[in-house]
């Protein structure tokens, strides 16, 4: 007897018998009956199909001579039909010619021929071995659908599966994932080490995993995709046979959001602003260091309280306004409001406030950040009133001058004006002597004009709005130079250097290279060959300077501290010409605009005045 | 010196009377001050100007052939002068050269918005003085004939 381990427990094999004899087939029955066969029987060709059709069969004993459809018709329409067309057939037929009738369809596959009278041993045999194969085909197909299914799976997961020879770490076979990820192709990666794709630093705890060789473990490694991007990839691996069945899930994403909750929480830790969250209700949830610093309550504290703790009573309706303004989804940024620490001290804060939303788009709290702006007001409100003082004092000074202008040069004027008429219709009552006395009346009335004049342009120079443009420093040099031509005669040799352009107020900066340039020719005039040299400096901490050196009388060193004073000289008037005020007004200006300006001298033998000016911000658009 | 009836050639404003004593002296050796009325201040010019107190009977149509203004001068100033006379019709012909003793921008500015003719600054160095008011003077006087003569 064949064995019946063939079958599974409690599933049986059909077997369809087909003949126009009843008692034909009931002694095939008997032939074939065992625990695992059950029998099907039809007596004509159409029942046959009817029942085959309706029927899982493992096989069918057809009678080749039926009425109406013989057996070979039957066989033909179950070969056409997907259902029925791998069943195997058992031709049962009288005689032995009967099969060179056979048609040659039916020369392959599952088929076989029986000849009456049966020999039992041999259809029992025959039997056997077509169910044996057909139960043997069936179950290899169902094999292969689950196969497919999951290859079908494995490619498609989302994580890196493969297995990995546990001496070497060579892969052996990888999943779609492993090529996604470490970007290289299916080809390339086979055969390769996984030690190859590790960060260096992984590459030790790994090794130390292959030698425990467990037979379940998992880690964490770092590897190197083809784009020499980092990928983490956390590992599990079943270790078994030499051979690791590994599943790998990329954690990079996960790490990153990690690394910047971390950051984003050592930040609002160590802020030393206040941030804080507090649900609808007000109920504070969270407390970093900044707000104990500034409100003074623990985070301990600050927990137990709602946040109308720390709003000033008079404010409270306006902060339930804007808690409800935020939870509609506004955003308040940088007001200036005022709140209450815990020793009830009130301090100036700029607030921002947002609100923070589950991913369902609930509210999970509002989050505030706040300033503290105590001290900054504080200054701030100094600052305006010395600005305001400043401005009552420039008001003041500026009408003061104005009535210097006016009510000083009037009386100089009839001083001077009623001079010059008794010079004029007087001269033959007055001697040489009263002549000259006039004379020094009227001159000394004229100083006094240029004193006032030039003290005036002083005080203008400290008031005057600096206006910043663009300046050509040549081009400045040039025009003065030009103009102080036909008001100076000079005979000077006057080289001129290299002067990089600044940014500065022209008009001011005109008045400086004037004064610079008009005392140079008045101090060397009276030298045998005067030379005057305009010339810069080196750039230096972002400042350039120039310089107009002349060979004139020069001056002691000792008095260089005097030479920028307002009406200070260093030198008579009988001497030269001046009010003094040239080198304050330079200095002032220079002063004014962030430089400095100072001088050298050597009596006799010259000086040279030297002034910085902050350089020029570097400008991109240059002219083509 | 002028009757209060007449109308002259040339309104010297001017408070400072020594101020006004070179100025009248001035015009005098330019032979143009022939026929002038020296206004001691904002108020009396502004009666003079429009026929009001010591002026009633003056004719407001007959008009001076220039104003010589100070600016500065106690109750009413020179500017304040100016605006009323460029408000109305009957003064705002009249050519106002603006005398000061201040280079002030604000003075200046504020005088050209008001549309006056021409400034001086008072020199302490009276023969520039002179000369700038003689010079502006003959050209007010003699040679702009546009604004009375029609």
């Amino acid at each position: 007897m064949p064995n019946t381990d063939t079958m599974p427990a409690g599933k049986k094999a059909n077997i369809l018998i087909v003949d126009d004899n009843k008692r034909n087939i009931f002694s095939i029955e008997r032939m074939l009956a065992r625990p695992d066969r059950g029998f099907t029987s039809a007596t004509n060709g159409k029942d046959a199909l009817k029942i085959a059709l309706g029927k899982d069969l493992d096989l069918i004993l057809l009678d080749v001579q039926m009425p109406q459809m013989d057996g070979f018709e039957v066989a033909q329409i179950l070969k056409t039909n997907r259902r029925t067309r791998d069943v195997p057939i058992i031709f049962v037929s009288a005689e032995k010619k009967e099969h060179e009738f056979v048609g040659k369809g039916f020369e392959e596959g599952a088929i076989d021929y029986l000849y009456k009278p049966l020999d039992p041993v041999i259809t029992e045999a025959k039997v056997s071995t077509l169910v044996q194969q057909y139960l043997q085909k069936k179950e290899l197909a169902e094999k292969n659908t689950a196969l497919e299914k999951y290859a079908w799976l494995i490619n498609n997961s989302a994580d890196l599966i493969c297995t990995i020879d546990a001496a070497t770490l060579k892969f052996e076979e990888v999943n779609r994932a492993v090529t996604d990820v470490l970007g290289f192709s299916r080809e390339e990666i086979m055969g390769t080490s996984l030690l190859f794709y590790l960060h260096e630093e992984d590459k030790p705890k790994l090794q130390k995993l292959c030698l425990e060789n467990k037979e379940r473990f998992s880690f964490e490694t770092r590897v190197w995709a083809k784009n020499r991007s980092i990928r983490n990839l956390n590992w599990n691996i079943v270790n078994r046979n030499g051979q690791w069945f590994a599943n790998a899930r990329d954690i990079t994403g996960v790490k990153e959001a990690e690394e910047i909750r971390n950051y984003l929480a050592a930040v609002v830790r160590q802020s030393n602003e206040a941030i804080y969250l507090h649900d609808a209700e007000g109920r504070i949830i969270s407390w970093n260091r900044g707000a104990e610093k500034i409100y003074g309550f623990s985070e301990k504290e600050a927990l137990k309280m709602k946040i109308w703790n720390i709003v000033p009573e008079y404010l409270l309706a306006e902060a339930q306004q804007v808690v409800n303004t935020i939870m509609e989804g506004n955003e308040v940024r940088s007001v200036e409001t005022t709140r209450i620490t815990k020793t009830g001290e009130v301090i100036d804060v700029l607030f921002s406030a947002s609100v923070l939303l589950d991913a369902g788009g609930n509210l999970q709290s509002i989050a505030i950040t706040e300033r503290d702006i105590t001290e900054e007001k504080r200054a701030n409100r100094e600052l305006e009133r010395a600005m305001k003082e400043v401005n009552v004092m420039n008001k003041e000074l500026e009408s003061f001058s104005y009535s210097v202008s006016h009510d000083l040069r009037a009386p100089l004027r009839a001083l001077n004006g009623y001079s010059q008429m008794l010079e004029e219709d007087f001269q033959q009552v007055l001697d040489e002597e009263g002549r000259r006395w006039l004379a020094n009346i009227r001159s000394n009335a004229r100083r006094m004009g240029m004193l006032i004049d030039d003290l005036l342009a002083f005080s203008r120079m400290g008031r005057k709005e600096l206006q910043k443009t663009p300046v050509d420093m040549k081009e400045i040099v040039a025009e003065v130079l030009r103009e102080l031509e036909g008001s100076m005669v000079h005979q000077a040799l006057i080289e001129i250097g290299d002067l990089p352009p600044t940014h500065a107020d022209r008009a001011l900066l005109r008045q400086v290279w004037t004064n610079l340039l008009s005392n140079a020719l008045k101090y060397s005039a009276k030298t045998a060959s005067p030379r005057i040299t305009i010339g810069s400096l080196e750039e230096q901490e972002g400042e350039c300077g120039y310089y107009v050196q002349d060979n004139g009388v020069g001056f002691n060193m000792d008095y260089a501290g005097k030479l920028f004073g307002v009406f200070q000289r260093l030198h008579g008037d009988e001497e030269f010409e001046g009010t003094g005020v040239g080198l304050a007004i330079v200095q002032r200006i220079i002063v004014r605009h962030g430089g400095k300006v100072w001088a050298k001298g050597v009596p006799g033998a010259g000086a040279t005045f030297f002034f910085t000016l902050p350089c020029p911000p570097i400008v991109n658009d240059e002219k083509q | 010196m002028i009757m209060d009836t007449t109308t002259p050639d040339i309104v010297l404003v001017e408070d400072n009377r020594h101020d006004a004593e070179l100025t009248i002296r001035a015009l005098q050796r330019s032979r143009i001050a022939n026929s002038l009325i020296h206004l001691k201040d904002g108020e009396e010019a502004v009666d003079f100007f429009f026929c009001r107190g010591a002026y009633a009977k003056r004719n407001i149509a007959d008009r001076p052939k220039l104003v010589l203004l100070d600016i500065k001068m106690p109750k009413l100033d020179g500017i304040e002068v100016l605006k009323r006379m460029k408000e109305n019709a009957a003064t705002r012909m009249i050519p106002v050269v603006v005398l000061t003793s201040s280079k002030e921008e604000r003075d200046v500015v504020e005088s050209y918005q008001l549309g006056v003719n021409s400034y001086i600054v008072k020199p302490v160095e009276f023969d520039g003085f002179l000369k700038a008011v003689s010079d502006l003077g003959l050209y007010w006087v003699l040679l702009n004939r546009g604004t009375n003569s029609l």
